[in-house]
């Protein structure tokens, strides 16, 4: 058994599953088990990659016009993602002021989740006017694509080619699920002056 | 336990006294003593002008103060418990030659005074780069025919912190030509290389967006002119290789093994990167 096989079997121990449920992945074979060494990289849920159309956008080379699961995102889920530190994590690099109206004042969970905006990378106050909604989408999924003539550290939230070292949990997975995507999206395309 | 606290307090109180002892010469030659450049408050010039950084400053700089208040005293600083260890095993004699460090090389004080700032050094027996963790395991075997230390033990990160606290205040000088050139550029190319599913090089965070704010942290230079480091936040010193394997696993990528070639050659590009920095070991980071 492979070291990622032990720890998944370890994870079946930690999340609390019935002994009935490792018999049915036992009996069920290597699809129940591959969903599940596919979860413990982000702790949540499967992130699958999902395939998209690249066309030239207006205002940067390259644009994603559809929807990846065509549908459209929930901005107020959007915010949980940017915020969240094992998934988008949006705020650690960028400010957004919609986001810092969040906290209430004196209460610390609020600060804890919505507060301490990094400050290395530019604002998205307003980059719904810089940029259209396919643009955005394309940012979010691979800014290198997006950006290829500036070396930007951004990662690609949906991409799984070209990445060197994957940690084994992770590895051909995306960062940010095709719904969760959709979700940042339309959020920031709510980002206006 | 009972016997490490009392050898604590016997440590404790003789470097206290020394501790005064140097406070008040230190008093007496201030007047005629010309600051260097710490790298906390002021910033050490760089080598050469194509260096990555046009200034260095060391982690201490990013710290907050208590932090800072913690590494300089001696007797607050959580790692001089590990120093003691290193201490007493400097004169322990072991393995089947029935050798101790000291047999060897004497007062630590004067052989190792350079080694932290000087290491890694390119050793030619073995035709690649040996680091102080290295070079310690290796007269383990060779010469005192004694069992290796694991890389991250107590004895390990005491006698590392002993060893490398000796060049405390010493300006980091590592020789990165001839022989050691090519596993200079090794280490380089690994610093540079992206990695992981976040897809982030070392230099991603640490050349360009240094003293900037990402989440609730300050990036640093990523200076190892510090380590071993008591982190606040592992509650014990650690090796600066464990520090990479948590870098390496921040951005979801497979970490390599802690005294690996791949994270050797590192060090000794790290090192040059902060060359003219004063070793700090053991540092305090939160």
């Amino acid at each position: 058994m492979s070291f990622t096989g032990v720890r998944d079997w370890l994870d079946w121990d930690l999340t609390g599953l019935s002994i009935a449920a490792v018999l049915i992945a036992a009996i069920a074979g290597p699809a129940i088990a591959e969903q599940k060494k596919k979860t413990s990289c982000i702790s949540g849920e499967t992130n699958e990659i999902v395939t998209y159309k690249i066309e030239k956008g207006e205002n940067l080379p390259a644009a994603i016009p559809k929807p990846l699961n065509g549908k459209r995102g929930n901005p107020e889920k959007g915010v949980e993602w940017m915020v969240s530190r094992r998934q988008g994590n949006c705020i650690a690099c960028h400010e957004v002021t919609k986001i810092k109206e969040k906290i209430k004042d004196g209460d610390l969970d609020t600060l804890q989740k919505y507060g301490f905006h990094g400050n290395l990378a530019p604002t998205l106050d307003g980059v719904a006017d810089r940029y259209n909604e396919a643009e955005l989408r394309m940012i979010v999924v691979d800014a290198k694509r997006a950006f290829p003539d500036f070396d930007t550290s951004m990662p690609a939230y949906h991409r799984t080619l070209g990445l060197e070292r994957v940690l084994g949990d992770c590895d051909g997975l995306v960062i940010l699920s095709a719904s969760r995507v959709e979700d940042i999206v339309a959020f920031l395309a709510t980002l206006k002056d | 336990m009972g016997s490490r606290v009392l050898r604590n307090l016997k440590g404790r109180g003789l470097k206290f006294a020394a501790w005064a002892g140097a406070v008040a010469v230190a008093g007496l030659l201030s007047v005629a003593a010309v600051a260097e450049p710490d790298g906390r408050t002021e910033a050490v010039k760089p080598p050469s002008p194509d260096h990555p950084y046009p200034e260095l400053w060391s982690g201490s700089h990013f710290a907050a103060k208590g932090t800072q208040e913690m590494q300089d005293d001696d007797i607050e600083n959580p790692a001089m418990s590990w120093y003691d260890v290193g201490q007493e095993l400097w004169s322990k004699r072991e393995g089947e030659a029935n050798k101790s460090c000291q047999d060897c090389h004497g007062d630590a004080a004067k052989s190792m005074k350079n080694v932290g700032a000087t290491y890694p050094i390119y050793y030619a027996p073995w035709k690649k780069l040996i680091n102080v963790e290295n070079r310690i395991n290796l007269c383990r075997e060779k010469f005192m025919k004694a069992p290796p230390w694991k890389y991250e033990s107590d004895d390990m990160l005491g006698m590392t912190i002993y060893v490398k606290n000796q060049s405390r205040g010493v300006p980091v000088n590592v020789n990165i030509d001839g022989p050691a050139k090519p596993f200079f550029e090794k280490g380089k190319a690994f610093y540079e290389q992206r990695r992981g599913q976040l897809d982030f090089a070392c230099s991603n965070c640490h050349t360009k967006y240094w003293g900037q704010k990402i989440r609730m942290d300050t990036l640093s230079q990523g200076q190892s002119n510090g380590f071993p480091t008591y982190r606040l936040k592992w509650q014990k010193p650690g090796s600066l290789h464990r520090r990479f394997v948590a870098c390496n696993s921040l951005v979801r990528s497979t970490p390599f093994k802690p005294g690996s070639d791949e994270y050797v050659d590192l060090e000794l590009y790290l090192a040059w990167r902060g060359q003219g920095l004063p070793v700090e070991t053991p540092s305090v980071r939160h």
